[in-house]
C-alpha cells in the first residue's frame, strides 16, 4: 500500500514489522505464552495429577505393608470403608465439625469484621491480635486447648471451681456432643480470624455512597444490613464458607491432640490415619481419602453454587 | 485484507484448531515433564547401610571404629539416658548421640509414617513388645544377630519376645509387667491396714477412703483409647488366671462370665461408683501415674514396677514420703494368679545408615552400669531385663520393694503364647474403645464383648 493511502487504511508500525518478520519468529512468539506457563503446569502435574493417579490406582489394589501382594481388588476397599462402623462414626462426627465450623465462621467472622469495620482507630492493631491464632499450627493449638480442657488440672475447671460455678472437675471432652463442641471451639479459635479478614475485605469494597443513599432514603440499620451489606458480601461469604468447610472436613490436629482415637470425637481424617499408620492398610486408607475428597468437592460446589453471586457496583 | 484484528499469533481461519493443538501440546509436555520428574524422584529416598556388619566389626566391642558418626535415638521419656552418660559413651567411642524423646504412642506413629516413606525414623528406636508382630511383618528392623554378641542377647530372660520368625529385631532394655501400687498412708488414714487382695475388698476400701474425704477418687485406672487404656483389662483378665486369646489366637472373652467379661464388668463398676476420676476417659497411663504422684489417687490398678523408683523420689513425687507399696493386682477371689510381660526394646531400622554405631550404642546400654543408671535415674526407672542385675539391686537394697518384685517375676508370662500378632495395635485400639464405651454407659457388657470378639476374629482371618 502506498504512503499516500488514507491513514486509517495504512498498516500500523507493528503490522508493518510483523509483515516483515520471518515466519519462524512469528511461530516462536506464538509458543511463548505456553512455554511460560509450562513450569507451573509441570509443578501442578507433579504435585496434584501424579499423586491423584497413583492414589486412584492404589485404592483399587491391596496395599498393606504387612502383606507383599498388590492384587487388584476392584471396589472392595471402597466397600470396606463405606460399611465400616468406625468410618461411619467418624464421618458423622465430621459432619458435626463441618456444621460448627461453617456456622461459627459465618457468625463469628461477620461479627468481628463488622466491629473492625466500624473502628476508626487502632484497627490495624486489633486486626493483628485477632489474626494471631490463625498463625498458630493446628497441633500447637490442640495442645494449648488440652491444657485448658484437661479434666484434672485444666484452666477451665480451675476457674469454674474457684468461682464455685461448678462443684467438681468436669471432663469436658467426654461424651459425643460436648467432646465435639469443645474440639470445634479449638478449631474455631483458629479459623474464625481468617473468615473475619475475608469479610472485612468484602466490607471495605462496598462503596460508601450506597450506605449514604440508603440513609438519605430513611433505611434502618437492619434494612441496610439485609438489603445492601449481605447481598454485596456474598462473594466474600462464599470464600469464607468454602475455607471453613474445607477446614471442618479435614480437621485432624485438634481432634488427634484433644480426643485421640476416641469414637466420640474422632474425625474422618483421623480414621484414615488409623487405617494407614495403625493398621498399615494403605489401599483402604486411600479409598477413604478419595471418599473424603469427593465429599469436600461436593460441599465446595454447594457453597459456590448457592452462596456465590457476582456483584457489580 | 483488513489487518485491524490481527495480533501476534492470531490467524482467523485456523485459530480454533491451532489453539486447541497448542493447548494439547502444552498439556502433553507438562504431563511428560511431570512423569519424568516423578520417575527420577521415585525409589528410596536414602541409601540404607548394608545389612551385614563391615569388615573388622566385633559385636559388643566398644571401639572407635565409628568415631565421628552421629546417631539419632528415638525413645519415650523413660528412655532419656542422662546427658553425662551419653557424653561418656561419646568419649569412649567417638559416636555422638542425638537423643529425642516422644510419647510412647507417638513413637509408633512416627516409626510407621517414616518407614512408609522409606526414611529411617532414627538410627535406634523404641520397639515395644506389642509392635514386634507388626514391625516384623513389615520387615522394618535389622536382625541383630550379626550385630550383637549372642551371649548378650541370651542374657535377658525376655529377649525371645523380640524375635520375629527367628530374627532378633530388638534388644530389651527393660522388663515390665503390671501390678498395683498403693499409697498405704492414705489407706491407713481410713483405718485400713492391709492392701486389698480381692475386687470386692478394693471397692469397699475405696468407698471408705472416699467417704472419709481422704481422696475424692481413690482409684487410678486409665480409660482413654490408648494402649494404656487396654493394658489394665489384659492384666485383670490374667489376674483371674484367664487368657485373652487361646493358643490358636481365638478370643476367650465372648461372654460376660469369661475372665475378660468379669474384668470388664469390674472396670465399669469402679467408674460407675465414682471411685475413678471421671477424667480418666481422657487420660493415658502416664498421666494416671502423675495423678498418683500428685496424691490425687491412692491406688493405681495397673502400674509398672519401674515407676516405683520415680514415685519414691521427692523431687518427682509429692507422695514420695508416704508408704508406697507394690502389691499383686487384686483378683476376683484373691491376689492375681499371673500377670503378663510388657518389655521394651531397642531396635535398628533397616533404613538406618549407621547400623554399626547404632549396634554399639545398644551394646553400651546393655552394660550393667547403664542398666543400673536406667533404673536409678528418677526420670527413667527401667527395671533391668537381666535377672542377675535385678538380684544384685535387691541384695543391695536398691530395688524398691525388691522382694515383691522378685516374687512376682516368675509369674510374668507373655500375653500371646504364639507371639504378638501383626494385628495387635488394631486389636488394642478396639479393646480400649470397647472399655470406654462400656464405662461411659454407651454399650452393655455383653454386647460390647460380642462385638469385640467378632472384630478379633475378623482381624485374625485377615491376617
Amino acid at each position: 500500500m502506498s504512503i499516500d493511502a488514507p491513514v486509517a487504511l495504512q498498516p500500523t508500525p507493528d503490522q508493518r514489522s510483523q509483515d516483515r518478520a520471518p515466519r519462524r519468529s512469528r511461530q516462536r512468539v506464538a509458543k511463548q505464552p505456553y512455554l511460560l506457563v509450562l513450569p507451573a503446569l509441570a509443578i501442578l502435574a507433579v504435585l496434584v495429577l501424579y499423586p491423584l493417579v497413583v492414589s486412584l490406582w492404589d485404592s483399587v489394589h491391596v496395599d498393606n505393608l504387612e502383606i507383599p501382594s498388590h492384587a487388584f481388588t476392584g471396589a472392595s476397599n471402597y466397600v470396606h470403608v463405606l460399611t465400616d462402623p468406625a468410618f461411619t462414626t467418624a464421618s458423622l462426627n465430621t459432619l458435626m465439625y463441618l456444621a460448627m465450623a461453617t456456622l461459627g465462621s459465618l457468625i463469628g467472622g461477620m461479627v468481628i469484621a463488622l466491629w473492625l469495620h466500624s473502628l476508626s482507630r487502632f484497627r490495624a492493631l486489633f486486626l493483628i491480635v485477632i489474626v494471631l491464632p490463625w498463625a498458630v499450627p493446628g497441633t500447637v493449638n490442640g495442645v494449648l486447648w488440652s491444657f485448658i480442657f484437661n479434666p484434672t488440672n485444666g484452666l477451665l475447671n480451675a476457674i469454674l471451681t474457684s468461682t464455685h460455678l461448678i462443684s467438681h472437675n468436669i471432663n469436658w471432652l467426654q461424651g459425643s456432643v460436648s467432646g465435639q463442641v469443645f474440639v470445634a471451639v479449638s478449631l474455631l479459635w483458629q479459623i474464625v480470624p481468617i473468615a473475619a479478614v475475608i469479610f472485612l475485605a468484602g466490607l471495605e469494597s462496598i462503596p460508601r455512597p450506597l450506605y449514604e443513599q440508603a440513609t438519605v432514603d430513611g433505611a434502618s440499620g437492619f434494612a441496610v444490613f439485609g438489603r445492601i451489606t449481605l447481598p454485596l458480601l456474598r462473594p466474600a461469604m462464599a470464600i469464607a464458607l468454602l475455607n471453613a468447610g474445607i477446614l471442618g472436613i479435614s480437621i485432624f490436629d485438634q481432634v488427634y491432640v484433644l480426643g485421640g482415637y476416641a469414637p466420640a470425637t474422632i474425625s474422618a481424617v483421623v480414621q484414615i490415619y488409623l487405617y494407614a499408620f495403625q493398621d498399615f492398610q494403605f489401599g483402604i486408607a486411600i479409598a477413604a481419602s478419595m471418599i473424603v475428597t469427593v465429599a469436600t468437592l461436593l460441599v465446595s460446589l454447594f457453597y459456590l453454587k448457592v452462596v456465590y453471586r457476582e456483584v457489580a457496583y | 485484507m483488513s489487518r485491524s484484528k490481527q495480533s501476534i499469533g492470531f490467524h482467523p481461519r485456523r485459530s480454533g484448531a491451532a489453539g486447541r493443538h497448542r493447548a494439547s501440546c502444552a498439556a502433553v509436555l507438562a504431563l511428560a515433564t511431570a512423569l519424568l520428574a516423578a520417575a527420577c524422584g521415585s525409589g528410596t529416598s536414602g541409601t540404607a547401610s548394608a545389612a551385614a556388619p563391615p569388615a573388622g566389626y566385633k559385636p559388643g566391642v566398644l571401639d572407635r571404629q565409628f568415631a565421628g558418626t552421629t546417631i539419632d535415638v528415638l525413645l519415650p521419656p523413660w528412655g532419656a539416658m542422662p546427658s553425662a552418660d551419653l557424653a561418656q559413651f561419646t568419649k569412649q567411642t567417638g559416636i555422638k548421640v542425638d537423643l529425642q524423646t516422644l510419647s510412647w504412642d507417638s513413637i509408633h506413629d512416627k516409626v510407621a509414617t517414616s518407614e512408609s516413606a522409606g526414611i529411617a525414623p532414627a538410627d535406634v528406636t523404641e520397639v515395644d513388645w506389642s509392635w514386634v508382630g507388626q514391625f516384623g511383618a513389615a520387615d522394618w528392623y535389622t536382625p541383630l544377630g550379626a550385630w550383637l554378641p549372642s551371649s548378650l542377647i541370651q542374657s535377658s530372660q525376655v529377649s525371645a519376645i523380640f524375635k520375629y520368625q527367628g530374627a532378633q529385631i530388638a534388644m530389651p532394655y527393660n522388663i515390665d509387667w503390671r501390678s498395683s501400687v498403693i499409697n498405704m498412708t492414705d489407706f491407713k488414714k481410713a483405718g485400713i491396714d492391709t492392701a486389698p487382695t480381692t475386687w470386692s475388698q478394693l471397692i469397699s476400701d475405696a468407698k471408705r477412703i472416699k467417704a472419709k474425704g481422704i481422696v475424692q477418687y481413690p482409684i487410678g485406672l486409665p480409660l482413654s483409647v490408648t494402649e494404656g487404656g487396654a493394658t489394665p483389662w489384659f492384666a485383670l483378665t490374667k489376674a483371674e488366671g484367664g487368657q485373652v486369646l487361646t493358643s490358636a489366637d481365638a478370643p476367650t472373652f465372648g461372654s460376660p462370665s469369661s475372665a475378660g467379661g468379669q474384668a470388664l464388668s469390674f472396670e465399669a463398676t469402679l467408674y460407675k461408683d465414682g471411685l475413678v476420676p471421671p477424667g480418666e476417659t481422657s487420660l493415658t497411663d502416664v498421666q494416671t501415674t502423675s495423678l498418683f504422684e500428685s496424691g490425687q489417687v491412692a491406688f493405681v490398678m495397673s502400674q509398672s514396677p519401674g515407676d516405683l523408683a520415680v514415685m519414691t523420689t521427692p523431687s518427682a513425687s509429692k507422695v514420695a514420703h508416704d508408704q508406697i507399696d507394690f502389691v499383686p493386682m487384686p483378683g476376683p477371689d484373691g491376689p492375681a494368679k499371673a500377670t503378663f510381660g510388657l518389655p521394651e526394646g531397642l531396635g535398628i531400622p533397616k533404613q538406618s545408615t549407621h547400623k554399626g554405631a547404632a549396634a554399639m550404642f545398644i551394646a553400651w546400654w546393655e552394660q550393667r552400669s547403664q542398666l543400673l543408671t536406667s533404673y536409678d535415674n528418677p526420670n527413667m526407672g527401667n527395671l533391668p531385663p537381666v535377672t542377675s542385675v535385678l538380684k544384685y539391686l535387691s541384695a543391695d537394697n536398691k530395688l524398691v520393694d525388691g522382694a515383691e518384685v522378685l516374687r512376682i517375676l516368675p509369674t510374668v508370662k507373655p500375653l500371646f503364647p504364639n507371639g504378638t500378632p501383626g494385628w495387635y495395635p488394631q486389636f488394642s485400639t478396639d479393646v480400649s474403645t470397647m472399655i470406654q464405651s462400656v464405662v461411659e454407659g454407651k454399650e452393655q457388657v455383653a454386647a460390647a464383648l460380642s462385638s469385640l470378639a467378632s472384630q478379633t476374629r475378623s482381624l485374625q482371618s485377615s491376617g
